[in-house]
C-alpha cells in the first residue's frame, strides 16, 4: 500500500541556472549580428504608400536611402525636401553626394549600387522628377520605390 | 618552507546574465528588422541631348496622369482599376501583332537571349518591341503615380505568371523555376515601361 508522508518537507530542486549566460550570450550574438545601426534619423515626414507587387531589396550594403517628404521642423517650411544622410539636399549638389556615397563603397559593389526613395505619398511627382534626372547624371540607375506590402484592391 | 599550492579563487559569475540581459536588450532595442521593399525600376543612362527614340505609334502605349490625378490610357479615360487589364491586353497584342509581322520579327537571338532560345526555340512571338510610356505632372500626387506603377508591374507580373503555368506548370518564382526558367520568361514578356520627364 503507498504511504503518503504528507509531514516530510521536500524541497524543489534548485533549477540550475549557471548555463543561462551561455543562452543569454548567444542571443546576445545573434541580434548583434543582424544590428545595423541607424545613422540617420529622418528629418521628413514619410509616410510611403502601399502597393503589392514589392520586392524585397536583399544586400543592404548595396542600398542608399534617400528620404523625400515635408520637414518635421515646422522653421523649415512646408515644402517637400531630399534628405539623404544627416542633411537635405539641393538639387544641385544631389550629383556630387551621390557620386561621393558610390565612392565610399567597395569597388566591386559600386555598379550595383541601389538608390531606394523613399517618398512621402502626399508629395507632389516634381520633386521626384527632378530627383529621378539627378540620380541619372550621377549614374545612379537602379532605384526602387520604397513602398509597404500591401494588398491589391480587385 | 614547503609550499601550499592555493587554487586561484573563481570568480563569482552569477552576475554574468544580467550583464548579457542588459547588452540583449540594448542590441534588441536598436536593431531594425524591417528590410526596405519597394518596385525596383532601371532608369535610362543620362545623356545631354534628349535622345527621343523614334518609337512607332503602334507600339507604344501612352499612359498620361495629369495634375488631378486622372489617367488616360491610349487616348481614353481610365480608371486605375482597369489599367493592369488594358495593359496586360496591350502587351499580348503586341505578341499577336509581331507574329504576324513575318521571321525577321520573332527570330530570338541566341547570343542576346540564350535563355529564351533554350526554352521557347528560335522563333517566338514575343513583345519585345512594345513600350509603356508613362508621364505624369507636375502636380501629379506621388501615391497616384505608384498605384499607377503598381498596376503596370502587377500586369507584367500576371502575365509571367501565365506563361510559367503554361509552359512549365509551375508558380512564377525563385523557389519553383531555375534562374534560366526565370530569365526566359523575363526575356519573354520583358518590362519595358519608360517614365518620361513631366511636361511643365
Amino acid at each position: 500500500m503507498g504511504k503518503f508522508n504528507k509531514g516530510s518537507k521536500k524541497e524543489m530542486p534548485e533549477l540550475n541556472t549557471s548555463s543561462l549566460p551561455d543562452l543569454v550570450f548567444s542571443i546576445l550574438f545573434f541580434f548583434m549580428c543582424i544590428t545595423h545601426m541607424r545613422e540617420d534619423t529622418a528629418k521628413v515626414i514619410v509616410s510611403t504608400p502601399q502597393a503589392s507587387e514589392v520586392v524585397k531589396l536583399e544586400n543592404k550594403s548595396l542600398v542608399t536611402t534617400v528620404l523625400v517628404g515635408r520637414p518635421k521642423d515646422k522653421k523649415l517650411g512646408n515644402v517637400p525636401r531630399i534628405q539623404f544622410n544627416d542633411d537635405f539636399l539641393d538639387k544641385d549638389n544631389i550629383v556630387a553626394k551621390m557620386t561621393q556615397q558610390r565612392q565610399s563603397m567597395k569597388e566591386v559593389d559600386q555598379p550595383k549600387m541601389q538608390v531606394s526613395m523613399k517618398i512621402d505619398k502626399d508629395t507632389e511627382m516634381g520633386i521626384v522628377t527632378e530627383l529621378k534626372t539627378e540620380l541619372r547624371k550621377a549614374q545612379c540607375l537602379k532605384i526602387s520605390y520604397s513602398a509597404k506590402k500591401g494588398m491589391r484592391r480587385k | 618552507m614547503a609550499r601550499k599550492k592555493r587554487k586561484a579563487p573563481s570568480i563569482n559569475s552569477s552576475s554574468s546574465a544580467d550583464l548579457a540581459f542588459t547588452l540583449l536588450i540594448f542590441f534588441l532595442v536598436v536593431t531594425s528588422m524591417d528590410t526596405d521593399e519597394g518596385l525596383v525600376r532601371l532608369l535610362p543612362r543620362w545623356t545631354e541631348e534628349d535622345n527621343t527614340q523614334d518609337i512607332k505609334k503602334r507600339n507604344m502605349l501612352p499612359v498620361l496622369i495629369n495634375k488631378n490625378n486622372e489617367l488616360m490610357v491610349g487616348g481614353e479615360i481610365c480608371r486605375i482599376e482597369d489599367l493592369c487589364q488594358k495593359a496586360k491586353n496591350f502587351i499580348k497584342a503586341e505578341g499577336d501583332f509581331a507574329a504576324e509581322r513575318g521571321p525577321e520579327y520573332i527570330t530570338v537571338n541566341p547570343e542576346k537571349n540564350p535563355e529564351l532560345a533554350h526554352f521557347f526555340g528560335m522563333e517566338v512571338a514575343t513583345p519585345k518591341n512594345h513600350i509603356i510610356s508613362l508621364q505624369s505632372d507636375y502636380g501629379t500626387k506621388y501615391e497616384t503615380y505608384l498605384k499607377v506603377q503598381n498596376e503596370l508591374v502587377a500586369a507584367y507580373n500576371q502575365l509571367r505568371e501565365d506563361l510559367a503555368q503554361s509552359k512549365f506548370q509551375k508558380p512564377y518564382n525563385e523557389e519553383e523555376l531555375s534562374k534560366d526558367q526565370m530569365q526566359a520568361i523575363k526575356d519573354y514578356y520583358p518590362m519595358n515601361i519608360s517614365e518620361a520627364n513631366a511636361k511643365y
